[in-house]
């Protein structure tokens, strides 16, 4: 009897905490989408077109799992916010440079990025995190590393210009954040 | 009479094709609540509307759209019937201004779609030009797949069902506000 007693408390106490822990992230409605932060070693050409195409690809994803992607309004973009100057400090630092409005914020990172081609096939190969802050203490709601792969197999016949045409770098990149947010919670309709 | 069941069989085919085309295409009216509760503590300010932003029309092939103008009627009308504020001016000043933007309109299709509608609102006070309040607004609206034979019905009532819910959200929105 008190061994069942003790069970009932500890399957109760287990189900609190799980409820917090997906609470805080249930709560959220509104996310502010920072400027992406790619690793200093990769070469993106254009990273602000590589943020709008990320970003309109979470803001439907996220729609309909119901949150709201915002962008960061009346802000300034830090001296240092690339991956590395980012990564280098504690969140608790980050929140004073954080837009003032924004209660969540989304750090996006691409950590790595690889294509390749031969002759019958080219594919881009990536690996991105993500982090969500609550800008009020720089708290970690959510964060999370995925990878993502692009292949395009090529007709033998065209094969030699084909090797000529960087793969689709960006898709691999859409791909691997896409992935990052397929298990984010789903809000209650 | 073969021929003649033939006639009959594409005259009806083609009436079908008509109605479905004709009754089937997303209108001001039906974004329109069917009930907007009164506001029980009204802003003590006159608003204006302010024409709607980032809305196109549906294009085929596509998922549905709303376009600035039916957004606009919707918003306006519910504005209106909650008496959220003291009152609604069409033209010549208001104390503030209330903008909107559709941000996205997008679904997972299916039997039975679902559609989301994002949306951001805000207001600005006209004497200060300041943006004093805002808020982005997501609703989603599901039809089940037995609730209308027609697929594009269904698909149109998402969205007038996604929109109904945003812009009543909206409403109880701002008279949490503290404006």
């Amino acid at each position: 009897m008190r061994r069942c007693c003790a069970l009932a408390v500890f399957l109760l106490w287990s189900s609190v905490l799980s409820a917090d822990e997906t609470g805080s992230l249930a709560d959220i409605e509104v996310i502010t989408v920072l400027p992406i932060l790619v690793s200093e070693s990769l070469e993106i050409e254009s990273p602000s077109e590589l943020h709008d195409e990320i970003t309109k690809m979470l803001l439907r994803e996220l729609a309909m799992k119901g949150y709201v992607l915002d962008k960061p309004r009346n802000w300034a973009v830090p001296e240092y916010w690339t991956a590395a100057g980012v990564r280098e400090r504690p969140y608790s630092e980050l929140v004073a440079n954080l837009p003032a409005r924004a209660e969540h914020v989304a750090l996006l990172f691409v950590e790595d990025l690889k294509d390749s081609t031969i002759i019958v096939a080219s594919k881009a190969e990536s690996r991105v995190g993500a982090v969500i802050l609550e800008t009020k203490t720089g708290s970690v709601i959510w964060e999370k590393e995925s990878e993502g792969s692009y292949r395009e197999n090529l007709n033998l016949m065209t094969g030699l210009i084909h090797m000529m045409i960087t793969p689709d770098r960006y898709f691999a990149l859409e791909k691997a954040f896409k992935k990052l947010f397929e298990d984010f919670p789903e809000k209650p309709f | 009479m073969v021929t003649s069941l033939r006639r009959t069989a594409v005259g009806l085919l083609l009436t079908c094709t008509a109605f479905l085309i004709t009754g089937c295409s997303i209108t001001a009216a039906g974004l329109i609540p069917p009930e907007v509760p009164r506001s029980t503590s009204p802003i003590d300010k006159s608003v204006k509307v302010m024409p709607v932003e980032g809305g196109r029309g549906s294009t085929f092939g596509r998922e549905a759209y709303i376009t600035n103008e039916q957004y606009f009627e919707a918003l306006h009308h519910t504005i209106s019937e909650s008496g959220v504020f003291s009152s609604v001016v069409d033209s010549g000043n208001a104390d503030m201004e209330l903008h909107s933007e559709i941000i996205t309109i997008t679904t997972e299709s299916g039997l039975s779609p679902t559609y989301a509608i994002v949306m951001q609102y805000w207001l600005v006070d006209t004497a200060s030009g300041d943006e004093v309040w805002r808020r982005g607004i997501n609703t989603r609206h599901q039809v089940m797949w037995n609730d209308h034979l027609a697929g594009a019905t269904r698909i149109i009532k998402a969205v007038e069902g996604a929109t109904h819910k945003n812009l009543l959200r909206l409403t109880e929105y701002l008279e949490e506000a503290e404006l």
